[in-house]
């Protein structure tokens, strides 16, 4: 699989947003525009996840929530670990960054989607509910990891006891799980998987046959929005940041494939989707409840490595190699 | 017909739109009701912020209030301020005309 790997229209429009902020064009979207169609998507692929599910074998249904619920707390603690490996980045930023990549980003995994159905490649659904379940454990690790590292801090005196926000834990629990992500996904979920596919089916024009389109205006802005993210890091401390941004994928694809394959037994199209879900940060769900949670940290850092970073790698890069990975896992372990 | 103007203190509020139903809450809470929201982006302590998504976006909350009104709204500032939320606040004198001056 080489070149031809990112001959998929989603991945080209992703490029060129890319290349309108190098070459300084003004192409910009109507404000507002990348909300709604982030919710389109969210609807749409929720849709298809339901419809899905009402087919689904339980068994394998809930092993795979089981292990996004798993994953979901794992990858930011291994994030975390990392970030603070010599006291590289701050406990509080480490915090915030680490939950980001404990969640997952929806555009990513939908342009895997985009790969694998250009490429023909069959896949199981079940990632599309473990994309669900893996939106809000992060934002639990994140918060409890930054609870912890400001009472070490009060502890030690480098933070003051009345400078130190206290985590008001009940309206952020409420905020990760009933943020817009998860509630259109879960919500669209349910209709999908209780209305008979006879009246779903007028539905189709708008959730599927529309459904590619839309994704490539949507990659085409996030092109626009990672380049500019880059940014950020010209400002100093982005060399270790960076990297994280493209070593923590690859952890986290590794992890997910191993997962796919080992444990739920996917085909390689199933664990390109579950390594996707692991290695792929959140821009929408994580941001909003990190700024009121974790105040101390500085958003610059966490949305561009999440927009700026990540998200090209994965869409670029991560995609092919986790696929390649997972084939290559497969003849392994058979 | 002369039209009457009346002064007041203006206040301009920065912040995270995530705040913005919290800050709204709160200043409900000590009598403030009146206000007006537009979105905002831009560059500051935190960062640059497009806008664009719900994470990456910033509000200007506009309030028109009495001085007998200022303690209260300062005790709203120095909750957020005081958890180290990012929220810039101007105030100003102006002269408005609306109906509550007539």
């Amino acid at each position: 699989m080489g070149i031809d790997a990112l001959l998929i229209p989603a991945i080209l429009f992703f490029i060129l947003g890319v290349i309108a902020k190098f070459v300084d064009s003004d192409l910009k979207f109507p404000d507002g525009m990348s909300k709604g169609i982030s919710i389109y998507l969210l609807m749409a692929i929720g849709l298809k996840g339901g419809a899905e599910l009402g087919k689904a074998d339980l068994g394998i249904a809930v092993q795979s929530i089981f292990w996004a619920i798993v994953l979901g707390f794992v990858l930011p603690i291994i994030g975390y670990w990392i970030l603070r490996f010599r006291n590289k980045i701050d406990s509080m930023n480490a915090a915030a960054i680490s939950a980001h990549y404990g969640s997952v980003s929806a555009g990513t995994f939908l342009t895997a989607i985009a790969f694998l159905e250009a490429s023909k490649i069959e896949f199981e659904t079940y990632p599309i509910i473990m994309m669900v379940m893996m939106e809000s454990p992060a934002i639990i690790i994140g918060l409890v990891l930054a609870a912890l590292a400001r009472k070490r801090l009060q502890a030690s005196g480098e933070m003051k006891t009345q400078q130190a926000p206290e985590t008001e834990w009940g309206p952020l629990l409420k905020e990760a799980f009933t943020n817009g992500s998860v509630l259109v996904l879960l919500g669209a979920m349910f209709i999908g998987a209780v209305v008979p596919p006879e009246n779903m089916a007028t539905l189709y024009p708008f959730t599927k046959e529309i459904f590619m389109g839309v994704l490539c205006l949507f990659l085409l802005e996030m092109g626009i929005v990672g380049a500019q993210r880059l940014d950020a890091f010209k400002k100093g401390g982005g060399a270790y940041l960076i990297a994280f941004g493209i070593i923590m994928p690859i952890i986290g694809g590794t992890i997910g494939v191993v997962v796919a394959v080992s444990f739920l037994g996917f085909t390689a199209g199933g664990a390109l989707l579950v390594a996707i879900l692991s290695a792929s940060a959140s821009y929408i769900a994580v941001p909003p409840v990190m700024r009121y949670g974790v105040p101390e940290a500085n958003p610059s850092y966490y949305l561009a490595l999440s927009l700026g970073v990540t998200f090209p790698f994965n869409v670029v890069i991560g995609i092919p190699l986790f696929y390649n990975m997972a084939i290559y896992y497969q003849g392994l372990v058979a | 017909m002369s039209v009457k103007g009346c002064t007041a203190k203006q206040v301009q509020i920065i912040a995270d739109s995530g705040l913005e139903p919290r800050i709204i809450k709160r200043l409900n809470k000590v009598g403030i009701a009146n206000y007006t929201v537009f979105d905002a982006r831009g560059e500051g302590d935190s960062g640059w912020h497009s806008g664009q998504m719900d994470g990456d976006s910033e509000v200007l909350i506009l309030l028109l209030l009495e001085e007998g009104q200022m303690d209260s709204l300062k005790d709203v500032c120095k909750h957020y301020l005081s958890r180290g939320h990012h929220l810039t606040v101007f105030v100003s004198n102006v002269e408005m005309i609306s109906l509550s001056c007539m």
